[in-house]
């Protein structure tokens, strides 16, 4: 990807107060280029990006791209023993750090690009092709065998493009993004697809209570025209913050959690626009890959509408693909993944055919709208992040009192949903919940780590002998009949 | 002192899912590793259960520290 080719908006940072043009954020990204092509060697092209949402991570990022490498854009908050777990199963040629990020025990030279600028020299044109890998985001797994979705230039570019075609770019014109840059959500949705097209972004992840409870003043200051967030943000902004009194906004977005049609409503009523899109995405499609405007539609729970480019269909049971009635949802796009990095059995278990299998269950009508009704993978969704329980059972069975461990969702008003783990001990095990809790918090980031405990007696199983996570939290919830 | 520092620390410390010990004069939201906006809101529903009312969007976001929590409780 050449930054040069195209023309970038302007990148500004309102926790910080700093700002880049798009010509200086361009000209910034092209010399940490130069420099960045000196640690690519035959075996690796890939960079860890371990720090977001500032100036200087669009920097590294796009610096990567102009360098013909692939980024590996990773949590700031993991543990140092996640982030050198990440970076020793990808191989990275270097870690891009700032400040803040831990620095030890990584397999790769650890850089930090904006100190190291004035050894760099322009870069040439880039040496990759649209099939090479461009990007790679962990969904899970950051302490065993991490489950990172690798995006080409070309589905990364055929995202852009049809959310260009389908949302259209001057509503777009100026976009805030409260979401972390390492999910793809805020990271290819919120914030590529603007600043690619020469729009401005504001960025205004974790700004904190105070500044949320001020949204409405950030909004018309920054005469912000359109922004995506998770229901957990609106749930805490209808809270604290008065409505705006004239808004600038054109467009909202609300994604990546179940949202209900009440919440719909009141994000409606307080933003003074109907145009409230309920957008479906999954980091595997690229984030958003359709979505239902209340300006077309009624809001209702589980309305996904329409496909923005490529097509959805459901896989029935016995294995047909539909383009309509009930089943598992799958997609076809252009912006499909390329597969889990060096996990083909797993790539083989979600895409076939060019169909990717969302593991939800929705209906979908003769006129293609889609409707969502349940999942059919136990993943936990807590606010608007995907954990998948699979990774905190190792995790905690791992430790020396602990036989068995089972993670479950648990539902939560404010979060979706919060974790829950059972976890079998050892006999004679001496150690308290809080002692698990604060060892499981220790080696894992703090929003994937359980939120209650269970000690039980033994983890139920099915009877061919696996676990069943909906029997489990029934039974450590004492909702069992 | 107030009675109501040792429920503060209970309170703040079940919300932000660490030990009470953990905790000191100078955690803060934003800078006490865990204290985000889902923790502030879990925090602020802990005390909405314990007054039984809802708190005011300016009593949420004036909570900076312990002693806010304290002050609360004293008041309740």
């Amino acid at each position: 990807m050449n930054v040069t080719q195209g023309r970038l908006g302007t990148i500004v940072d309102l926790i910080r107060d700093q700002r880049w043009s798009g010509d200086e954020l361009a000209r910034e990204a092209n010399t940490r280029a130069g420099f960045l092509q000196r640690f690519v060697t035959s075996d690796s092209n890939r960079f860890v990006i371990a720090h977001g949402n500032s100036l200087q991570f669009f920097a590294d990022l796009l610096a990567v791209w102009q360098a013909g490498a692939c980024a590996v854009c990773v949590n700031p908050q993991l543990t140092a023993a996640e982030l050198a777990n990440v970076t020793s199963f990808v191989e990275a040629c270097a870690v891009l750090v700032d400040d803040a990020a831990p620095t030890s025990g990584l397999s790769a030279p650890v850089l930090c690009t904006w100190r190291e600028t004035s050894k760099g020299v322009e870069s040439g044109i880039p040496a990759s092709s649209l099939d090479d890998p461009a990007l790679i985001l962990f969904t899970s797994g950051t302490t065993g065998t991490p489950k990172g979705v690798v995006h080409s230039h070309r589905s990364l570019a055929s995202r852009v493009a049809l959310n260009h075609a389908h949302i259209g770019i001057d509503v777009m014109s100026r976009s805030l993004c409260v979401l972390p840059t390492h999910f793809g959500h805020g990271l290819i949705g919120n914030c590529l697809t603007p600043l690619l097209a020469g729009r401005d972004v504001f960025l205004f992840h974790n700004a904190g209570m105070q500044r949320y409870a001020h949204l409405a003043e950030v909004l018309q200051e920054n005469d912000i025209t359109f922004m995506s967030s998770v229901p957990t943000f609106w749930k805490l902004v209808l809270r604290l913050a008065e409505a705006p009194s004239q808004t600038p906004l054109r467009r909202i977005h609300i994604g990546s959690a179940p949202l209900s049609a009440e919440l719909w409503q009141d994000v409606i009523a307080w933003s003074g626009t109907s145009e409230v899109v309920n957008a479906y995405g999954i980091t595997e499609t690229a984030n958003w890959v359709g979505g239902a405007s209340a300006e077309q539609l009624e809001p209702e729970a589980g309305l996904v509408g329409t496909p923005w480019g490529g097509e959805f269909a459901v896989l029935a049971d016995d294995g047909h693909v539909d383009s309509h009635g009930e089943g598992e949802v799958i997609i076809r796009s252009p912006s499909l993944m390329s597969g889990y990095y060096l996990q083909p059995e797993l790539t083989d278990q979600v895409l076939n055919n060019g169909w990717y299998r969302t593991g939800d269950v929705g209906i979908l009508d003769a006129q293609g709208v889609l409707r969502i009704s349940g999942r059919n993978r136990f993943c936990i969704n807590r606010a608007g992040i995907t954990i998948y329980p699979e990774g905190l059972d190792l995790l905690l069975e791992r430790h020396p009192d602990v036989l068995e461990a089972c993670a479950f969702g648990i539902p939560d008003e404010l979060s979706n949903e919060i974790i829950g783990i059972a976890v079998h001990l050892r006999d004679n095990a001496d150690v308290s919940d809080r002692e698990l809790i604060d060892w499981t918090r220790e080696r894992i980031r703090a929003e994937a780590a359980p939120e209650r405990l269970f000690r039980v007696t033994e983890i139920p199983k099915t009877d061919r002998g696996k676990i069943n996570r909906d029997t489990v939290a029934r039974h450590c919830l004492g909702e069992d009949s | 002192m107030s009675d109501h520092r040792d429920e503060a620390l209970a309170v703040l410390a079940a919300a932000l899912q660490v030990d009470p010990g953990s905790l000191d004069d100078t955690s803060a939201p934003g800078q006490t590793p865990g204290w985000d906006s889902l923790a502030h809101m879990r925090l602020v529903t802990a005390l909405e259960e314990r007054f039984e009312r809802p708190l005011e969007p300016l009593e949420i976001v004036s909570i900076g520290g312990i002693e806010d929590v304290v002050r609360l409780l004293d008041v309740a």
